[in-house]
Formats: structure tokens, sequence, C-alpha cells
């Protein structure tokens, strides 16, 4: 269950310490962050996407040249 | 038909950014015209609004000695002793530095040693950028007192380009939101200036810089440029250094140049870009001449545009300035067609959330952790005349509690995400949308909102003035343009074309 005590186990877990009286607030921020979770699991990706911390320079497709070969 | 090809095969040749291993190209070019020519003795500038030039007008005087680089900065300090109390755009005036700074480029300027466009020009930086001596806040408690030791890479290349640093803008607390707290829109005080760059935008707008850089994660050149009614241009992830910069996330963070119109953006471009070793996602690619690429015909550009039905939602003033926009440019040659967006394009809010607040929880832990609970409880604005309540304090506690399986799933979703805008954007040479749902503070709620979706995926994409909203009325409204990945070229021309043919760009606030 989801709820204050969960918050607080796991920041302890994480060592951070969230006084009491914002639990509430960050289980609600935390709750809205499973919803985004929720609806990215909604769509099937491709089996074979491995994650990309950001995207590969492409060479081809987007109008960027090669560098040049030396001479 | 055929001419029309042909045209655009010249704009699309040569435009892009190259990738390379080599070394890059020097920052700033020399002057054709340094030496040999009359010193700055009695500026003839005399009754010239200098405050409302622009930096390509005021580089252009400088480098013929038409204009001081002292009186500049001067005309500038006093305009913003004017009017900053009424828009609060600066969190720091380095006036004395930057009269310094002057009194040298001057000299050097005087002395036939002319670096470049940027030599004698008052800009100003984000306040998240690390300034050498100087306060660095982020507009947050928790860095009231911080003075970095070196300067952001950004900062040191306008530096080396002889750059006036005039002093560091207002933001939201660690640049979180698109509302920057005590910075007023100059087109109407009882606005904000939108954000999270809103310090950067009002003092262009106002005339209180002449170039100006920000930071876009979610959004955050664009949105206050579209708001304040100037130019905001997020370049492609990877092209400019984020090496000194506060902050929000590693792979989403962006930083870029606002200016007063699209034919100054591109000379701040040209010095900001470049491979940085310091930043661990530059791209290794030679720097484009932007200034020189601006000016091309577009005509015979193939243009998508959002389909109607998420048009809608946008406000009615926003749509309509829009499609005027896009008239404008099918004048210019272009063709306009709507397109079939992808579903993961709905769905990246939603992994560009999860990646922000986990990135930026991993960056915030040093300030939750509990033996420095005395820090996190110093969460809260800068500014101690705002309330002491932190958002951000609770975003990155709550993100701190997520899963590395959770944030790779965002991850893995914008894998594909970008594939799937790389397979799109091969239909058309740039997209057009509006930059902002509706003006400021005026509420819209569209289910895509072309703004942190670029975040995602790293296209560039700029924000340049298309209108006005007429209820309420005198708002200034943006358009987009964006392309693919390394074409800043080619959003800045047409961005470029756009501007040559309306005017909205010479309309200026009643300050």
């Amino acid at each position: 269950m989801v709820d204050r005590t969960f918050i607080q186990t796991l920041a302890e877990a994480n060592g951070i310490a969230i006084p009491e009286e914002r639990l509430e607030v960050v289980l609600k921020q935390y709750q809205t962050y499973l919803e985004l979770l929720n609806r990215l699991d909604s769509l099937p990706l491709d089996m074979g996407a491995e994650p990309s911390a950001t995207f590969a320079l492409p060479t081809e497709g987007t109008g960027a040249v090669p560098p040049r070969q030396k001479r | 038909m055929k001419a029309n090809q042909e045209t655009r095969r010249d704009f699309l040749k040569n435009s892009a950014t190259t990738l390379t291993g080599a070394l890059l190209s020097p920052l700033t070019e020399p002057s054709s015209s340094a030496s040999g020519s009359p010193q700055v003795s009695a500026p003839p500038s005399g009754g010239l609004d200098l405050p409302a030039l622009t930096l390509a007008a005021a580089a252009e005087r400088i480098r013929k000695k038409q204009l001081s680089p002292v009186e500049l900065t001067q005309a500038i300090l006093d305009r913003i002793a004017k009017l900053d109390s009424k828009v609060g755009a600066f969190i720091t005036v380095t006036a004395d530095q930057a009269l310094a700074a002057a009194r040298a480029a001057e000299q050097e300027i005087q002395q036939g040693r002319y670096r470049g466009p940027l030599h004698g020009i008052p800009v100003g930086v984000k306040d998240t950028h690390y300034t050498q001596g100087i306060r660095t806040t982020a507009a947050t408690r928790v860095l009231h007192d911080f003075v970095p030791t070196f300067d952001a890479t950004v900062v040191r290349k306008l530096k080396e380009a002889g750059a006036i640093l005039i002093g560091k803008t207002n933001l939201p607390e660690f640049s979180f939101g698109g509302y920057t707290p005590g910075t007023n829109n100059p087109w109407d005080l009882s606005r904000n200036s939108a954000g999270s760059s809103g310090g950067s935008a009002a003092a262009l707008a106002a005339g209180m810089l002449l170039g100006a850089t920000g930071g876009d994660t979610s959004g955050s050149i664009r949105n206050p440029a579209s708001t304040c009614g100037v130019v905001g241009h997020k370049p492609t992830f990877g092209l400019v250094s984020r090496y000194g910069i506060v902050p929000i996330s590693w792979t989403l963070d962006h930083i870029g140049p606002l200016a007063k119109t699209v034919e100054d953006a591109p000379i701040l471009l040209r010095v900001l870009a470049g491979y940085d070793p310091n930043d661990a996602y530059s791209a290794r690619v030679t720097v484009p001449d932007y200034p020189r690429l601006l000016k091309r015909p577009v005509r015979g550009l193939r243009l998508g545009i959002p389909p109607a039905e998420i048009l809608k939602d946008f406000y009615p003033d926003t749509q309509e300035s829009f499609r005027q926009a896009t008239k404008v440019l099918e004048g210019l040659g272009c063709r306009v067609q709507e397109v079939k967006l992808p579903p993961t394009l709905e769905l990246a809010s939603a992994a560009h959330t999860i990646i922000r607040i986990c990135d930026a929880a991993a960056y915030h832990r040093q300030f939750l952790r509990q033996f420095l609970r005395t820090k996190a409880a110093q969460y809260g604005p800068g500014n101690p005349a705002l309330p002491a309540v932190s958002q951000v304090r609770t975003t990155v506690e709550a993100g701190s509690l997520l899963t590395a399986a959770q944030y790779h799933k965002a991850q893995q979703f914008r894998r594909v995400y970008i594939r799937e805008m790389l397979e799109l954007y091969a239909s058309f040479d740039a997209f057009l949308s509006p930059a902002m749902p509706a003006p400021a503070d005026v509420q819209a709620t569209p289910r895509i909102t072309f703004r942190s979706e670029y975040n995602l995926n790293g296209f560039p994409a700029v924000s340049v003035p298309c209108g006005f909203s007429t209820s309420p009325a005198g708002l200034p409204i943006g358009l987009q343009i964006s392309a693919r990945p390394f074409q800043d070229a080619n959003v800045l021309a047409l961005a470029y074309a756009y501007e040559s043919a309306t005017d909205w760009h010479k309309r200026k606030p009643a300050l």
C-alpha cells in the first residue's frame, strides 16, 4: 500500500529524511509519478528497444554531413 | 515546381552541422576592417536610442567605430536603473565589472583588435550559469551564498568573444516551472514573463540587454521568449555546453540564446556552440557559420503542421496567429501540410517528467541527505519577498523514491519516441506549431503542447514572434519552428524569412 508510512520507509531506506509534516504532500507527488508511469506502461514498446540517455548522433536522415576524409 | 525543388536543394545544402572528430573552427572571426579605421572619439550616437538597438545593429556600429562600448553599456545600465524595479528581470547587476569590461573592449577595438560581433555588446546570463567571483543563486535560498570559482563554458565563451556581462537574470527556484516569480511581463506588468528563463526574455523585451542566454528543460527558453515577444532558440541537444550550469536534468537541459530578433540569435549561437569535453553529452560537431546561413530563400521547403484536432485546444488568439503565420510562409513559397503525429508524442511529456525528476533528484540528493537536513530546510525562493514554500523540494523528495527500473522505463520509451520522430521529420523540412498554448497568464490545455517533447528528443526549436492577442489585448504570441537534429541553421533561416516578411519584432512595449 502506498501511504505515508510507505513513503517514510522508502525515504529512510534511500538515506533521505522527510519530516512528518511533509509526508502527505510528498505522497501526493509520488502518486502523480506512478500515474505517469502507468501511462507509459499502457504503450507496448518494441522488445528490442534499449534505454538511451539521449539520442545517438545520426549521420543519415537528419541532413548532418559525415566528417571529411583525410587526404 | 522544378524551380522550387532547386531552391529547396540549395537551402538544405551545407546547412547542417558537420559531425567531426577533428579540431573545431575558431569561435571568433577576424575583423575585416579592424585596422586603419577611425577611432572612437566623439561617438556619433547622440540622439540614438541605444537600448533599442538590436545586437546586429549595435555590433555593426561598434565594428565601424561609430559606437562606444562604454557608452552603450552605460546606456543599458541606466535603462536597468530606470526600469528594473518595475520589471524585475535581474537578480544581480554587475555594473562595475561591466563598465570595466566595456572600457577594455573599447581600448582593444581602438587598437585594431576587434574580436567579432559580440565585442562590446552588453549581455545577460541566467542565474544558473556559474560566474567566477559573482554569486550564482539559481534563485534558491539553498545557493544564496554560492560564489563559483570558475565560469560556465558559455560564460567563458561570451567573455572570450568580447561580450560585456551586465548581470544575472531571474528565474524560478532552481529553474523549476514555467512561471518566474518577481519578473513582470514588459507588455503587461500585471502579468508574468513565463519561465523559467523569464528574466532574460523580459530584459530583452524591455531593452535592458542586447543578448541573453537561458536554459530549456521543458520549454524554458521558448516559453518566455514567446510570452515576452522576443526570439528564443533551444539548440539541438549537445550543441551548446551545459558545463557549469546548475542543472535540472543532465539529459534534458539545453542552453541557448535569447535575442530581440532572429538576426541576432545566430550571432550568439555561433559563439555559444561547440564541443566541450567537460560536458558528458557534448556533440563533436563543427559549428557552421550561422549568421552567414541565415539569409537564404525558403521557397519550396516542405513544412509540417499539427492536425486541426490538436490545434483546436490552443487559445483562440494563438490558433489564429498560428494560422496567419502559416499563410505568410506559404506566401514565401513554402508548402504547408498537416501531418499525422505518432502515438508516442502524446506520452512524451510523461516520459519527460519521469526522467526530469529522477535526474533532478540525483542532483538534489546532496542537499536532501539526512546529515544535511539543515540544507534541506533552506529550500525556497531566493527572493526573501516571496513565500518560502518550495515545490522544488517536494518534487525532488518524491522523485528520490522512484526506482532505477522506473527511470529506465522512461528512457526506453524515449528511444522509441526519438526513432519515431526522426521518421516523422524525414517527410518534411521543418515542423511548425504554436510556441505556447496561450499568451501570458492565459490558460489553455492542449493534449500536446510541443514544448517538453523537444527536450525529450533534443531536436532544435526556435520561437519567433508571430502576433498579439486580441482578448486580452496586446500580449505577444510565438511561432515555433523545429527540425531534425543539428539543423539549427535551417530553423533559424526559416524564422528569419518569416520575421523579414512581418513586423511583429518591430513593436516595443510601452514602459
